[in-house]
């Protein structure tokens, strides 16, 4: 299991919605252009080749921030909580 | 085994059988499945390559990919660069091909020399043979380099087999697993469970509660009567995500995918079930394990109380798991286990803090009638849906047990595996549910002639369940730490290999 930070910069508005699309199906929107994801390597994969599809190579960005075990626990959030999936159980 | 002589073989046989023979027989005769990063990235990559087919250049056509078959070399297949089947097809002679590598960016000449064919023939002869064997080759035809990073060492567990054959020291930790255990557990009446892309929408009243990517979970739990789509349902069946309907706290039905292709083991654990001889090892071997395990929860409740009662209990527990493994019969094994529960939960008895409300005289079920059985029933539902998850994982039928009988319908094999895991995983957590004033007597309603846990408190129980069942131990035998989800597989796949014949006989996991 892998924690990333993506963010991304996608020049055309239809291929950014498809970017937001793809992201939202693997982890947590937390801000304008920001997901967290937590994936196992499998999905991590899986994710970077639907996005390669997807994205103008010339023209986008995405960038994948890994987060280290130290890292993770060094991140501190101001303001509106953001529930992340992909770590634990989800009970409701 | 009785297979088709004149089945064609896919073309990827012979690279599987030269690579590792016990990779191709898991592919070819068990029907595994696994992936993992390196086969995804192989294959997106062939994805991209192949999108543009076929292209002209100078009057010369270049193709990406062709299907043939050979009828003479019964194969079949996708081709890029084997020519034995493309010298079939074509009636001609292929002097060379290529051969890409994608992490170097490199293509390189190979010519079709003599020796080159008789090594693909030769594959071929052994691919054939191993699927007629029908049992996985031996270990020490696999270069041990091979198993770093392979997709099926979670089933094969080539580090285990090779310290249980006495060929390398014990392996330093687990085979990694895939089965994360990461569970959406939904508790709620009349709830909605629906797919939207990747992503899994619950619903109740009307109103979006949840949405979660696919990618988040690995199990899902249904607690009450809630509606499931069809489209969600076939995600997770795609996905090999399981998910249980629990009813009243119990088990009441499953949906697990992909995971029960694997006939050869299943053949072999019916022809081990019958054998009473064999089934009579193991099943000491659980209920030994399972009473050493009460008496482990025991001395470790009462290490700072020393309460007499249970200081005789242990002693006697521990006479008989040594008489449980003496036993001559599963009958005898049976009155064994009956006297350790008895002895086992007069002492539990003893470790629930007093004043809470709870009073636990014994064991009592179908309904339990008391809030501490209620919670004992409950935590064991969980644990056999977790043993079940376990067992069809392994390729194991968990229908046909070798100490409980399969009467009523019962999963007699996840029973039999459980027993070892009651109290180490299930009392426990009741123990710590109570003791902690996590579950209060106020969470509890009476129903038609017995109790039970109200919405908030199932919910409650369940989250500590889930934090128990990702703690770690030691695994008795290899010696490396997991946490129980694992273990439990670990077990599963062990008592799979015992019965296979390839590893010698079971051990229960004992807590230390």
């Amino acid at each position: 299991m892998e924690h990333y930070v993506v963010t991304y910069d996608i020049a055309d508005d239809k291929r950014r919605m498809k970017v937001f699309k793809t992201l939202k199906d693997y982890g947590t929107h937390v801000q304008e252009s920001v997901f967290e994801v937590v994936l196992t390597t499998e999905d991590y994969v899986a994710l970077r080749h639907k996005l390669l599809r997807r994205i103008h190579r010339d023209e986008d960005s995405v960038i994948f921030y890994r987060q280290c075990r130290a890292c993770e626990n060094d991140v501190e959030r101001l303001g509106r909580k953001v529930e992340l999936v992909g770590i634990g159980d989800i009970v409701l | 085994m009785d297979t088709d002589n004149r089945e064609y073989l896919p073309v990827s046989a012979v690279a599987e059988v030269l690579f590792c023979p016990r990779n191709f027989y898991y592919r070819a005769v068990e029907g595994a499945e696994e992936t993992n990063h390196h086969m995804l990235e192989g294959r997106f990559q062939d994805e991209r390559r192949n999108e543009r087919r076929t292209r002209s250049d100078d009057g010369r056509v270049q193709t990406r990919q062709v299907f043939f078959s050979s009828e003479s070399l019964r194969l079949r297949g996708v081709l890029d660069v084997q020519g034995l089947l493309l010298e079939e097809a074509t009636s001609r002679e292929v002097g060379y091909g290529y051969v890409y590598y994608v992490a170097s960016a490199e293509r390189r000449q190979v010519f079709f020399d003599e020796s080159l064919r008789e090594t693909a023939l030769q594959a071929l002869a052994a691919a054939r043979a191993i699927r007629e064997a029908g049992e996985p080759p031996p270990l020490s035809s696999v270069p041990e380099v091979k198993c770093k990073g392979c997709a099926l060492a979670e089933r094969c567990m080539p580090e285990e087999s090779a310290f249980l054959t006495g060929a390398q020291a014990a392996p330093r930790r687990p085979t990694p697993g895939s089965n994360l255990g990461r569970t959406l557990y939904l508790d709620i009446p009349g709830a909605a469970l629906r797919k939207r892309q990747g992503r899994l929408i619950i619903e109740a009243d009307g109103q979006m509660i949840k949405d979660v990517p696919l990618s988040a979970v690995d199990q899902v739990v249904i607690g009450q009567a809630a509606s499931l789509s069809s489209a969600a349902l076939s995600a997770l069946s795609d996905l090999g995500i399981p998910l249980y309907l629990m009813e009243h706290g119990r088990v009441r039905s499953w949906l697990q995918p992909n995971w029960n292709k694997n006939v050869p083991l299943r053949r072999a654990q019916f022809r081990f079930v019958e054998s009473e001889s064999q089934s009579l090892a193991v099943a000491r071997e659980i209920v030994r394990g399972k009473i050493l395990n009460q008496r482990t929860f025991l001395q470790r409740g009462n290490r700072e109380r020393k309460i007499d009662r249970i200081l005789s209990a242990v002693e006697r527990l521990e006479g008989l798991a040594a008489a449980a493994k003496e036993a001559e019969n599963k009958e005898s094994l049976r009155g064994l286990e009956g006297l350790a529960g008895r002895l086992y939960f007069s002492g539990f008895a003893k470790l629930l803090r007093p004043g809470e409300g709870f009073d636990f005289a014994s064991r009592n079920r179908r309904p339990p009638r008391d809030p501490v059985n209620a919670l004992l029933s409950y935590a064991y539902s969980l644990l056999t849906k977790d043993c079940i998850n376990v067992i069809i994982r392994a390729g194991l039928d968990p229908y046909l047990g070798l100490y409980h009988c399969e009467r009523n319908g019962r999963p007699a094999l996840a029973l039999d595996l459980m027993e070892e895991f009651r109290a180490i995983v299930a009392d426990s957590v009741v123990l710590n549910v109570v003791n902690r004033g996590i579950i209060k007597e106020s969470d509890f309603e009476p129903v038609f002639d017995g109790i039970q846990l109200k919405d908030g408190g199932r919910k409650r129980f369940f989250g500590a369940y889930q934090t128990r069942i990702r703690e770690e131990a030691v695994h008795p035998v290899f010696g490396y730490r997991a946490n129980y989800l694992r273990l439990m597989e670990i077990q599963a796949r062990y008592l799979g290999k015992v019965m296979q014949g390839e590893w010698p006989q079971y051990d229960a996991f004992r807590a230390r």
